[in-house]
């Protein structure tokens, strides 16, 4: 079953084949994760919009009309998902948020490398820049599919990864190598 | 040219093809312009930092941990109730749409009575009885 490809995995699914839709998890689960914890961070919730992002897909799992891949239809729903938890935490504005921040800056003292210090950088970015440079620059899918899974101009992919990759630069300019 | 060009074009350049004078202003400017080969330097080593090489995962049994929660959704009634919602909302929708439709229609004409598909006689015996249960009281 492992070897099937997506829509005969589809079709079983429909049919009430539990397996066949365990397989469909099994084999997108990789691109969901880099998709999530790079726009929510490697916090407990991330699996949680993970578990979410494949139910969504199980209930539509009937309408699926093969239009676009499966990959790139849970992909889409990951970073919808992912947004909304953005938006959750900003507008709460709470302890929660505070202390995750606070979690992910590092102490003065402490020696972070340079990895560390631009997640903290790339977790400052807004939403709408983190989910660009998370398709093109994290998981490194091209300007047009970036453009096509966020259903935005190429044009704006393009600036907003500028954008990006200049606050970075800003961000970490002390500590990159020159 | 100015630096902020160059970062511009340099930018430009990681993700979409730039044209061959765009490439000639930008080669130039990385051989002349120390600024200019410092942000490229930079900007490699923050793209090359976030790549993602490795297969990223939710942990072990997560396909299982879904399967199980989708088997829980399925047993929950309140949840089968909304999905049932959620299916036919438009076509509920529809129908909701197209009785009041019918009901002006003959109705002839447009007005709250037509909506709720009343005749006279029904919101006068309506009102009757509330009034009976009113003096009953």
């Amino acid at each position: 079953m492992a070897q099937q490809p997506d829509d005969i995995l589809i079709n079983q699914t429909i049919k009430g084949d539990m397996n066949a839709f365990k397989v469909l998890v099994q084999r997108h689960e990789g691109k969901v994760a880099g998709v999530v914890k790079s726009m929510v961070g490697s916090v407990e919730e991330a699996a949680d919009i993970g578990q979410e992002v494949f139910i969504r897909f199980y209930e539509s799992i009937a309408k699926f009309r093969g239009e676009s891949s499966v990959s790139t239809y849970v992909v889409r729903i990951a970073i919808n998902l992912s947004l909304n938890e953005l938006k959750k935490r900003k507008s709460k504005n709470s302890f929660f948020q505070l202390s995750k921040e606070a979690e992910m800056i590092p102490a003065k003292e402490s020696k972070h490398d340079l990895k560390e210090m631009l997640d903290i950088e790339f977790n400052k970015l807004e939403p709408e820049f983190k989910s660009v440079a998370t398709l093109r620059l994290v998981e490194g899918y091209s300007t047009e599919e970036t453009a096509t899974l966020l259903q935005i101009p190429l044009g704006t992919v393009l600036s907003r990864l500028s954008r990006a990759q200049k606050k970075l630069r800003i961000g970490l300019e002390k500590h990159l190598k020159p | 040219m100015e630096n902020k060009n160059i970062e511009d074009l340099l930018l430009n350049s990681f993700d979409k093809k730039i044209t061959l004078t765009e490439e000639e202003v930008l080669k130039q400017g990385l051989s002349n312009n120390s600024e200019a080969k410092k942000m490229n330097n930079h900007f490699l080593q923050i793209r090359e930092l976030l790549a993602n090489k490795e297969e990223s995962t939710f942990g072990f049994f997560f396909a299982e941990r879904v399967i199980n929660k989708i088997k829980v959704l399925q047993d929950d009634v309140e949840y089968q109730l909304f999905s049932l919602v959620k299916r036919f909302r438009l076509l509920a929708l529809g129908l909701i749409i197209a009785l009041l439709s019918i009901n002006i229609v003959l109705a002839d004409g447009l007005s709250v009575k037509s909506i709720l598909g009343l005749e006279d006689d029904t919101i006068t015996e309506l009102v009757q009885i509330d009034l009976y249960k009113e003096i009953i009281k």
